[in-house]
């Protein structure tokens, strides 16, 4: 029976995802994602971006591990602070696009961050991993501050499989952003309101 | 000596897991590369949505899991919207509030966005809207044929709690094969939301705000369904 048990540790470990230590993901936007696109059609722009506030219902962690029952086992949480990384996803999409991230600007960009969330759903065989990114952006005018548009984005990535790891997770909630970040580039109003 | 008899048991169960965590399912969208030939699009839209108010489902299944109100579209994206409707309280509030849309159409609003969009970006993707998939002989006549399922819209809970907010949604499904090597591009589903964030009974009260929200939230989807053949990103997968 002695002998049995580092196999059956083992098999038991790859089986649960060691579902009751906490994880760490390195959710990023990818810099290669950035293209150039509606955006470009402003003329360059000088922008900043505030930090963004958090207004997720949780701040602490990006989701829960959980276990066969659908019981919370142990928290999921990102490397980088949430806000930084939608921040940073959206800097790099303006660099890309033309636009100066500089002091003095002609442009400011304020916004919420109200959902980061990964989460999966246990079924009989299979499991489905879901990611949403949700944020709120204002576009304010550099020199007077009067809001030029404010909007709601919201980004959904789910991928069903047999099991998954970290790497799944990550794959997942970076998709969630890459389509919540679509959405933000290639709204023709923000283009319109950059363009004021 | 025993542990050796029992390594090549342990090799294939090990190597179950370890491709079990592949996935069964991943949804695609096209990329620049998937898109470089693509100038043709033969589009078919079936007729076969439905208008639904979501308070109930997607939301238990959330709150059950997370102890919190965050995430519902998610869930409710992955549980599957078709079999949304399954609570009595979300069906009597859909009859309830179907009457207010008659005279608008849906589907109608839309393509009117997805063409529009196409036409403000200068059309670089020709598109015909097709009322059935055409016969194989027809097909050859585009580079690409892609369905485009309106499958629900209406209005769904996205923040849960004592007063859940609700905001206008669209759910959409495309699937799009290249129709020379009938290669599968594009196959993903969304739920497109509105912007207002209020209560049932604030909808219910003013329907003209009720209408202006479902139908901004099906434009949009119309409007993102074409951004993702405008502006496709990254490499082929």
């Amino acid at each position: 029976m002695t002998e049995r048990m580092p196999t059956l540790f083992a098999v038991a470990l790859l089986a649960s995802g060691c579902a009751f230590t906490d994880a760490t993901l390195k959710v990023r936007y990818d810099e290669a994602l950035a293209a150039r696109g509606p955006l470009s059609s402003v003329e360059p722009r000088r922008v900043e971006i505030t930090p963004f506030a958090d207004k997720r219902p949780e701040i602490d962690k990006i989701g829960w591990k959980k276990n066969g029952y659908g019981m919370k086992t142990a928290s999921i949480f990102s490397e980088k602070p949430v806000p930084e990384v939608v921040r940073n996803a959206l800097a790099l999409e303006l660099a890309k696009n033309g636009h100066l991230l500089e002091p003095d600007p002609q442009v400011k960009l304020t916004g919420d961050v109200t959902e980061f969330w990964f989460h999966s759903n246990i079924g009989f065989f299979t499991i489905e991993f879901v990611g949403t990114v949700g944020i709120t952006l204002n576009v304010l005018d550099g020199k007077t501050g009067e809001v030029v548009y404010s909007r709601a984005y919201q980004g959904n990535y789910n991928e069903k499989s047999l099991g998954g790891l970290d790497g799944t997770w990550e794959r997942v909630l970076n998709t969630a952003l890459e389509r919540m970040m679509h959405q933000v580039v290639t709204d023709v109003r923000l283009v319109q309101a950059l363009k004021r | 000596m025993l542990g050796k008899r029992r390594a090549p048991c342990l090799v294939p169960i090990l190597a179950l897991l370890w491709t079990g965590c592949g996935p069964i399912h991943t949804p695609l969208r096209p990329t620049t590369e998937d898109l470089k030939a693509v100038k043709r699009v033969g589009v078919v839209m079936p007729d076969e949505g439905r208008f639904l108010v979501i308070l109930e489902t997607g939301k238990d299944n959330r709150a059950a899991m997370a102890g919190a109100a965050f995430g519902v579209v998610g869930a409710l994206l992955a549980g599957g919207i078709s079999e949304a409707l399954t609570s009595a309280r979300d069906r009597e509030t859909t009859e309830r509030l179907k009457p207010h849309l008659d005279g608008w159409s849906a589907p109608a609003t839309f393509v009117s966005a997805f063409e529009g969009a196409l036409r403000d970006a200068g059309q670089p993707v020709e598109v015909r809207l097709l009322d059935r998939d055409p016969a194989p002989a027809d097909r050859k006549q585009y580079d690409a044929i892609a369905t485009i399922r309106l499958s629900a819209w209406g209005l769904k809970v996205v923040l849960a709690g004592a007063h859940d907010a609700l905001a206008g949604f669209a759910h959409v499904r495309v699937d799009m094969a290249r129709t020379g090597d009938g290669t599968t591009i594009w196959d993903e589903q969304n739920i497109v939301l509105g912007q207002r964030r209020q209560t049932i009974g604030q909808y219910e009260r003013d329907v003209e705000m009720f209408r202006d929200e479902v139908a901004e939230a099906v434009k949009s989807a119309g409007y993102q369904t074409a951004t993702i053949l405008l502006y496709p990103r990254g490499k082929a997968k």
